[in-house]
């Protein structure tokens, strides 16, 4: 069967039976999207699926045929192909991550809330980003970037940059 | 140049490929550093290479070391040590992390110890390599060394930057020199450029586009995955096994069994995870099973094996004339350490060439000591092992030994093929090991004028490093050192004694980010506040007091004034409507480091509930190399405290863990998280010291004072629930 991942439509053999977080690891080499705890707690392996937050890991691969699934791998497309997106960039420049394992599963649910609600209250980001476990505590550099790249975005609103 | 090189490092010189050419210096780097430092708690090792330095002719350098990469940035501290001794700019450094052949000896990564232990090895290696150039400079000029400078990694003759550079004078040529065979200039630490500078961690970018790989991501066309028979409980024993029903199972490859070790080889996760569930076994059990209340008897300290690990004076008498005597027990649960990654192992052991080998992909804090375990698992020598280490989803000790490597290698070894076994989150919590708990029984006495005459501190814990140390040793050595880490007080007692006893809980325990840091740390420093309290002696004036006028106590004076500084101790806190509020300190030392903390609390007074609003720092480690990198460590050190201090408890009901994943055993969220406030202090004279860990051993101290300050409840069991607040 094919899934469409990151606006290309790749083979991914048989999905019955088969998780997302397993078919993007495994069958497709995707594996910037990570796995956690497998059972939605952590936040890890968290995707888009149609701009939709999702937990890959408690996902029916045949559930998303023929749906849009972002991964890490992918987002910088949704934004801009020709540079980071804007939260990665931030990540990046508040020197966030550790260990990084957490780090794809922060971006993807931090992008989305940004999208969703681009000058979110520090509620909104609370609210957004509980659901995403950091075990090296990166938490507040976390709550800098997310403030940080919604600048950004805001100036490239602002001066219509995106192409 | 001539250098004489043993067998043994030509052989290694081999390993590691010497092909192309550049100019190599070898780095023996343990053995002479761990005679000299005896802090360090990593034995010295063989004398074998752990690391190299190669300068390209492209002028780039390449450094290969042998420490795992697990988000403590030790590829960007280390690349600025070496940037910075060659003269070079730190971008032209990269940092390769080995397989074990082309590094056939590492001292694990563990302890705090990477930066502190191999900045004086990498900086004598980069001076090493500058200097041959730097002659080979001078004879091509026509001048002397001593005229020759670098800039950029340019050749400079008195002012003059020449055609040459590094590697233009290497040219096509290989050299090969051995670090320390002769001494060479060192830069003074005053003319450092690149040590010093919050440079960007260099593994960063791949962390944040997904392309970083680690232990758990590692593939390999055709590989099989694997899933491993667990026992129920602790301890339990294999008696009957039915594996048809799993054999028939969709997607299933191969059922292997040997001995008590039963495992699935499937071609998809899923395949392995649901097969593996459809085998039927009986096992011989525990009996009774194993409960928490027994773990908790089994600690309480005192009786036969107690060891002595410091003692001044004579406490117990001082004790009895003392004009007051105070006595508190203090408790510390087991706890997981709870890395995102969970342990993952790819494993391919096949026959090349008539012999065996194994190689093996994964994650690891100890790779060198991997190769000894994964070896005897199937059978082979530790030389018939290759390891190739990637990046690390976390360790904090529990990655020091990864049992899913041996577990790749012997259903691969029984199957042919490659053979990855990724634990899952159940396993992490049900098969790994953990913090152990360990209970403190304290008591101190003050005379009239409220000054500390007498200290006794009986600890017992579950084991730690004596968890990989067999039983008689166990009885030779007397003391698990892990165990005691920050047991002994950092004040100037008069008469004090530390008693330590190690138990064997049953539960599986280890090394946890700090080892006894944190436990031991709970205890003493909110018993001192409870002496401060005794004594009616602002917490603050009663640590300076007490603190000696050696270097450790000058250093811990001069942080704990500075976190008072920063926190406003002495002002009052801005009131919260419904809330108490309140701030408590508490300092430490360890691995040389001093650091002290201020935690800012508000309780809830009806439901008990904690909220940790900010904890200011501030921290010595002597020279730093990375001051973002230094506050990265604090704020996570900080995070794990507080996770530790208000959340984390593990329990063992009828014979096994009972959290099965983060439902059981949550994490600390961000909607948790404290600010952290971070002064370091300058201190360029000494160090650089370890980081990792130091910052945790104050946390919860700090927060259980601080709970002390706004409700008058002394909190002496970790963690500090709503419950407990509420019941204090």
């Amino acid at each position: 069967m094919e899934l469409n991942i990151n606006g290309e439509l790749m083979e991914a053999g048989e999905l019955k039976g088969r998780l997302l977080v397993y078919v993007l690891r495994d069958t497709l080499g995707l594996t910037g999207t990570r796995f956690g705890c497998g059972a939605g707690f952590c936040g890890s392996c968290t995707v888009w699926v149609e701009g939709q937050l999702t937990r890959s890991c408690l996902t029916p691969a045949d559930s998303v045929i023929g749906q849009a699934v972002t991964t890490i791998e992918g987002l910088a497309a949704t934004y801009d192909p020709h540079r980071l997106h804007p939260v990665q960039q931030a990540f990046i420049d508040e020197q966030v991550p550790q260990c990084g394992w957490c780090m794809s599963g922060q971006i993807m649910t931090a992008a989305a809330l940004l999208n969703r609600t681009p000058n979110p209250s520090d509620e909104d980001l609370l609210a957004a980003m509980e659901g995403n476990y950091c075990r090296c505590g990166t938490y507040h550099r976390i709550k800098r970037a997310i403030r940080r790249a919604a600048e950004g975005m805001a100036y490239d609103v602002r001066e219509a940059v995106r192409p | 140049m001539t250098t004489k090189l043993t067998r043994r490092q030509f052989l290694a010189l081999a390993g590691v490929g010497v092909a192309g050419a550049g100019l190599y210096i070898l780095i023996r780097a343990g053995r002479r550093y761990y005679i000299e430092n005896a802090d360090n708690i990593l034995p010295p090792v063989i004398d074998d290479p752990n690391a190299w330095l190669r300068i390209t002719p492209e002028n780039r350098v390449e450094l290969i070391m042998a420490k795992a990469e697990m988000g403590q940035g030790v590829q960007t501290a280390f690349a600025q040590i070496v940037a910075d001794e060659l003269f070079l700019p730190f971008e032209s450094v990269d940092v390769i992390m080995p397989d074990t052949t082309l590094m056939p000896a590492d001292f694990g990564t563990a302890g705090s110890a990477s930066v502190s232990s191999m900045y004086p090895v990498l900086r004598m290696a980069a001076a090493r390599a500058r200097e041959i150039l730097k002659a080979e400079a001078a004879k091509r000029l026509n001048t002397t060394p001593e005229t020759i400078a670098v800039q950029d990694g340019v050749i400079v003759v008195e002012g003059r930057r020449t055609e040459h550079t590094y590697g233009s004078l290497i040219g096509g040529k290989q050299i090969v020199a051995e670090s320390g065979d002769i001494p060479v200039p060192i830069k003074a630490v005053s003319d450092h450029a690149v040590i010093g500078q919050p440079k960007p961690r260099v593994d960063i970018p791949a962390k944040v586009n997904g392309s970083a790989r680690y232990g758990y991501d590692a593939r390999m066309e055709g590989m099989g995955f694997g899933k491993v028979l667990r026992p129920p409980t602790l301890g339990a024993t294999l008696k009957n096994v039915e594996v048809s029903a799993a054999e028939k199972s969709p997607g299933v490859l191969q059922i292997v069994r040997d001995g008590d070790f039963v495992g699935v080889i499937a071609e998809t996760q899923e395949a392995a995870n649901i097969a593996i569930h459809l085998i039927a076994a009986t096992w011989n059990e525990r009996s009774p099973l194993l409960q928490q209340s027994d773990i908790d008897s089994m600690l309480t300290p005192g009786g036969f094996g107690g060891e002595t690990i410091a003692e001044a004076g004579n406490a117990d008498s001082a004790l009895r004339d003392a004009a007051t005597v105070i006595e508190a027990d203090y408790a510390s649960p087991l706890a997981a350490h709870a890395a995102l990654e969970p342990q993952g192992s790819l494993a391919y052991v096949r026959q090349e060439n008539g012999g065996w080998i194994a190689e093996v992909w994964t994650a690891t804090q100890f790779p060198t000591a991997s190769l000894g375990q994964i070896a005897g698992a199937i059978g082979l020598k530790a030389e018939q092992v290759i390891l190739h280490n990637n990046f690390l989803g976390g360790g904090f000790g529990r990655k020091i030994v990864l049992e899913s490597s041996s577990e790749a290698a012997r259903l691969s070894k029984a199957s042919g093929l490659p053979v990855r076994v990724n634990w899952d989150r159940t396993e992490e919590f049900q098969q790994g090991f953990m913090r152990p708990p360990t209970r403190h029984k304290l008591r101190a006495g003050l005379d009239a004028d409220g000054n500390v005459v007498a200290w006794t501190h009986e600890q017992s814990s579950g084991l730690v490093l004596f968890a990989s140390v067999p039983t008689p040793l166990q009885w030779l050595i007397g003391i698990d050192f892990g165990a005691v880490r920050g047991a002994i007080p950092a004040y100037a007692f008069p008469n004090h004694r530390t008693t330590a006893w190690y138990r064997d809980i049953v539960a599986r325990t280890g090394p946890w980010r700090g080892l006894g840091l944190l436990p031991n740390g709970f205890a003493v420093e909110s018993f001192v506040d409870e002496l401060a309290q005794a004594a009616s002696t602002n917490p603050l004036e009663f640590r300076l007091r007490h603190l000696g006028d050696d270097s450790i106590g000058k250093r811990m004076k001069r942080v704990l004034q500075t976190a008072a500084d920063l926190a406003g101790w002495s002002a009052p806190l801005p009131a919260r409507d419904g809330w108490l509020v309140g701030r408590g300190l508490a300092c430490g030392e360890d691995v040389r480091t001093v650091v002290a903390q201020v935690a800012e609390v508000a309780v809830n007074p009806q439901t008990g509930e904690v909220k940790v609003g900010r904890v200011y720092c501030a921290l010595d480690c002597g020279l730093i190399i990375n001051p973002d990198g230094v506050e990265a460590q604090i704020e996570g050190n900080i995070m794990w405290g507080v996770s530790s201090a208000l959340i984390e408890e593990a329990a063992i009901v009828d014979g096994k863990v009972r959290a099965t994943n983060f439902g059981g055993y949550p994490l600390l969220t961000i909607r948790q998280a404290p600010d952290v406030v971070i002064r370091l202090i300058e201190n360029k004279a000494e160090g650089p010291y370890g980081l990792g860990e130091p910052p945790i051993g104050p946390v919860a101290a700090a927060i259980g004072n601080a709970i002390f300050n706004a409700t008058g409840k002394r909190l002496r069991r970790l963690p500090m629930t709503p419950e407990r607040v509420l019941g204090a």
